[in-house]
């Protein structure tokens, strides 16, 4: 017969993998949400309806907020390096590792927890070496979620107020790459770029200069330098370091 | 009930402060209000404090409140300061998240509660990292952010299994009290920026938001510090081979960040980095006090994390107020500065002698305990070094204050206040210096586009200008350039409003002028933006902002003071010290299994750190020393006896 936890486990990392493994950002926010709600399901005994509903709404809000800060598209995952089916693979075989593989006896809780476990551990190895901070960002939540589905199966059944702490670690984690890789403010609120980039930014050699059709030597007005100059000032960015 | 405050004024405080960021002053009004609940919560939290969540209970102790006042105490000095210096709109919010997290993490009974929200804590220090990809090659803060709260999300939450020691673990010779021992000590050592880890902290000025060493390098550091800390010592207080060759490398590590993060601090030039360094260099004692391994330890270094989080807050405001007066935060620029802040002086003796203290003081017998329980006895001079160190970073900033004043500082006009006014019409003589004069600092920011306009060239009559005078295109959030245009100003101008207008014309245009025409900052000075004065605007002026810096100084002043005062063992933090938080209650509650003695031989931890502590007091809820407890596996309900 199958039993819940087994396929809450497998929903787990079959949301993991999909997280990691899409170039899309709203299937990495999908999968990502999928993986949240069913991993609390591997426990037993079952989490209070409670924690169940604060995790649902934590996985909502995950959701939204990788979305959020890719929803204007031009963020996206760089996808897996090693390709979707060796992803799998490498899942699968983590999977059955922790299931026949039991380092201690006896297991204080389900075994597939410890397979789930260790599946998205080695899932979120990976990515974490990369330099890619959306996929770096999504591996580390599942990776906060295997080491807890691993902690589930090796320790002590974990208390109501223990999935809402980790449910709001998980929205830490994610708000976290969520700011960090979300775009610049265009209002200046970030004061992320120099005045150098600005102006090299600002500098086009293939534009022709300002007026220089007219055949005036001074212009009317400035030139797009200093009205750069003049709105980077107001948006606060820093001066170039001499 | 206090907690509940402290935790809804840390969430209420945080949540509308990231929600109306476009609305700075909102921002400001839920930041200082939150932070200010949150102290005053804070201070009411007891021992008897409950707060019951399902099957956990958090409960309160002497320790944690005074934690958490000094933290939300600090939090709100800095913020005070960021309103003349500077409003990173990220700031308020991020400390209150991480306060919230730092309050469920000390209080709850549930060891892997509290461990997993010390690592939830962490993760609000993403908020004041800068959030562009760098240009020309600058440093990247955000990777180095993420893959730091990866290490502490998976350290701590690893830690759950050491804490919780289920049966079958054999904690005598089990490699993963090493790994965890090992993981916890990594995680920690690169949250505080210890050597060699230390880069991204030094780069903090270029990569993160103002103000940001105090969250990332003062407070959830120490805030992780004392949850490691609460545990370990019961844990891994017995000694294997292997653990005893981490705690080599922990203690290689403390030392390196002791000594090398001292000496850094003497060798760079710019105050941002100086102070990181110093930071850095106080935050050794803490991975020391890991690798002491014993109950003895607990005691100074709760006395010391409280000093630490009061004294390097105050340092941090004191390097931002500095910065603020003379529009610099290159040392170069700042020599002389003593001559015209000498209050700023003051606080800078003041955090000295609070981080080190003099014999017989409760943080110089910390530090001292600390170092003399993790060191072996030929690396006790580690202890009179970091002493050195320390006073000759306070001299070396002091004798520079104390030379003939550079451009920078020559210019403003320090503390001194001005009472007297200047003859009108003299607003056209505005000093106005040309922006090549003094080469642009590094980490000056655009605050220097300001004109200067001295108070004695000033018009009779004053008036009062705010930010909302001002258009909102030329508000700016999120930068210390904002230092200029964001806090309520007091200016001089021409009495009539043609004069208001021509000096109002005069000051303003430097926004949009070209960079030969761009004047440089007038440090300490603010344009001035009033087409309408108020009638009564110049005596409320008069009376009430004399000088910004000397505003500012007595502010940063009373903070350090505030902080030596805790040095000693005042408000009470030598008896909470010895009290603890529930999770020390939760792992001495946790059964020890097999106590194995160290073994005598080659064991790099001296002997002294397993012998008990000259103050019997010094254990946590009266525990002697390392000594097993064989009691029920794990405490999910209210500790036993004195929660804290």
């Amino acid at each position: 017969m199958i039993q819940l936890t087994m396929v809450a486990a497998v929903a787990a990392v079959i949301g993991a993998i999909t997280a990691l493994a899409a170039r899309d950002s709203r299937i990495v926010a999908a999968g990502l949400f999928l993986a949240m709600i069913a991993a609390p399901l591997v426990a037993t005994p079952e989490p209070t309806y409670m924690a169940l509903a604060f995790r649902l709404l934590g996985g909502l809000l995950v959701a939204y907020l990788l979305w959020a800060a890719t929803g204007t598209g031009s963020i996206s995952s760089e996808g897996s390096f090693i390709g979707l089916p060796a992803e799998i693979v490498a899942a699968a075989a983590a999977f059955c590792v922790g299931w026949y593989v039991v380092p201690v006896k006896p297991l204080a809780g389900p075994l597939a927890a410890q397979a789930a476990g260790l599946a998205l551990i080695v899932l979120a190895v990976g990515p974490l070496a990369g330099r890619n901070m959306l996929r770096s960002g999504v591996a580390i939540a599942v990776m906060a979620l295997g080491i807890s589905l691993l902690l589930q199966a090796w320790s002590v059944p974990g208390t109501s107020l223990g999935q809402i702490v980790t449910t709001a670690l998980m929205v830490g984690i994610v708000g976290a790459t969520g700011l960090l890789i979300s775009p610049t403010d265009t209002d200046g609120a970030g004061e992320t770029e120099s005045l150098d980039a600005i102006l090299e930014a600002a500098h086009d050699p293939d534009e022709p200069e300002p007026h220089a059709d007219l055949g005036t030597t001074e212009p009317e007005f400035e030139p797009k330098e200093v009205q750069v100059i003049g709105r980077a000032r107001r948006l606060g960015v820093r001066e170039p370091h001499q | 009930m206090s907690l509940l405050v402290f935790l809804l004024a840390c969430a209420a405080g945080a949540i509308l402060g990231l929600a109306v960021r476009p609305k700075a002053w909102i921002g400001k009004l839920a930041g200082i209000g939150g932070l200010l609940v949150a102290f005053i919560a804070a201070l009411l939290i007891g021992s008897n404090t409950n707060l019951s969540v399902g099957d956990v209970t958090l409960v309160g102790s002497a320790y944690s409140g005074l934690f958490l006042a000094c933290a939300a105490g600090s939090g709100l000095l800095i913020c005070i300061v960021a309103l003349a210096a500077g409003w990173p709109d990220e700031l308020a919010p991020a400390a209150l998240a991480s306060f919230a997290g730092l309050a469920v993490a000390l209080t709850a009974t549930d060891s892997g509660v509290a461990l997993a929200a010390g690592a939830t804590a962490t993760t609000a220090g993403a908020l004041v990292i800068m959030r562009a990809a760098p240009k020309n090659e600058g440093p990247d803060g955000r990777l180095a952010e993420l893959r730091t709260i990866a290490l502490v999300v998976a350290a701590f939450l690893f830690a759950g299994l050491a804490v919780t020691r289920p049966p079958y673990s054999n904690p005598g010779d089990s490699p993963v009290l090493v790994l965890v021992f090992l993981g916890v000590a990594v995680a920690l050592a690169v949250r505080s920026g210890a050597v060699p880890f230390h880069v991204p902290a030094a780069h903090l000025g270029q990569t993160a938001q103002a103000f940001a060493p105090a969250l990332l390098l003062v407070w959830i550091p120490a805030g992780l510090g004392l949850l490691a800390l609460s545990w370990s010592a019961t844990v891994f207080g017995n000694g294997n081979e292997w653990l005893n060759n981490a705690v080599v490398i922990v203690q290689l590590i403390a030392i390196a960040t002791i000594v090398l993060g001292g000496l850094a601090a003497l060798v760079h030039d710019e105050l941002e980095e100086v102070v990181a360094y110093s930071i850095v260099a106080d935050a050794g004692f803490v991975l020391l006090a890991l690798a002491a391994r014993t109950d003895a330890a607990a005691e100074p270094v709760r006395l010391w994390l409280l000093v630490f989080v009061a004294a390097k807050s105050g340092l941090v405001a004191w390097a931002a107020a500095i910065s603020r007066a003379f529009g610099t935060s290159n040392l170069a620029g700042l020599r002389g500065w003593l001559r015209r802040t000498p209050l700023l002086g003051v606080a800078l003796v003041v955090i000295v002698v609070a981080t080190l203290g003099w014999p017989g003081s409760a943080v110089y017998e910390a530090r001292s305990t600390i170092i003399r329980l993790a060191l072996p006895g030929s690396l006790q001079l580690l202890f009179l070094a970091s002493i050195v160190i320390s006073i000759a970073f306070g001299v070396r900033l002091f004798l520079l204050g104390a030379l003939e004043p550079s451009a920078d500082v020559a210019v403003a006009s320090g503390e001194r206040p001005h009472w007297h006014f200047a003859t009108p019409g003299a607003a056209d003589a505005a000093e106005v210096a040309p922006v090549d004069a003094a080469p642009a600092q590094a980490g000056a920011t655009t605050e220097a586009a300001a004109v200067a306009v001295e108070p004695e060239a000033a018009a009779p009559a004053e008036a009062t200008a705010t930010t909302e005078d001002v258009p909102a295109t030329t508000r700016r959030r999120g930068s210390r350039a904002a230092a200029v245009t964001t806090p309520m100003v007091t200016a001089s101008v021409a009495k009539d409003a043609e004069s208001a207008e021509g000096a109002t014309a005069a000051a303003v245009p430097e926004l949009e002028a070209t960079p030969a025409e761009t004047p440089r900052p007038a440090p300490n000075h603010t344009p001035n933006h009033t087409p309408n004065p108020s009638p009564w605007g110049p005596k409320l002026a008069v009376a009430w902002r004399v000088n910004r810096t000397l505003e500012i100084s007595l502010v940063v002043v009373a903070g350090t003071i505030l902080a030596t005062v805790l040095a000693v063992g005042g408000f009470g933090a030598r008896n909470a010290s010895q009290s603890g938080i529930p999770l020390d209650v939760a792992a001495h509650a946790t059964s020890s299994p097999s106590p194995v003695p160290p073994p005598p031989g080659p064991t790099p931890t001296p002997e002294p750190s397993l012998a008990p502590f000259p103050s019997g007091s010094a254990l946590p809820s009266g525990s002697a020393g390392p000594t097993p407890i064989v009691t029920p596996l794990k405490t999910s309900g209210p500790a036993q006896g004195d929660a804290g």
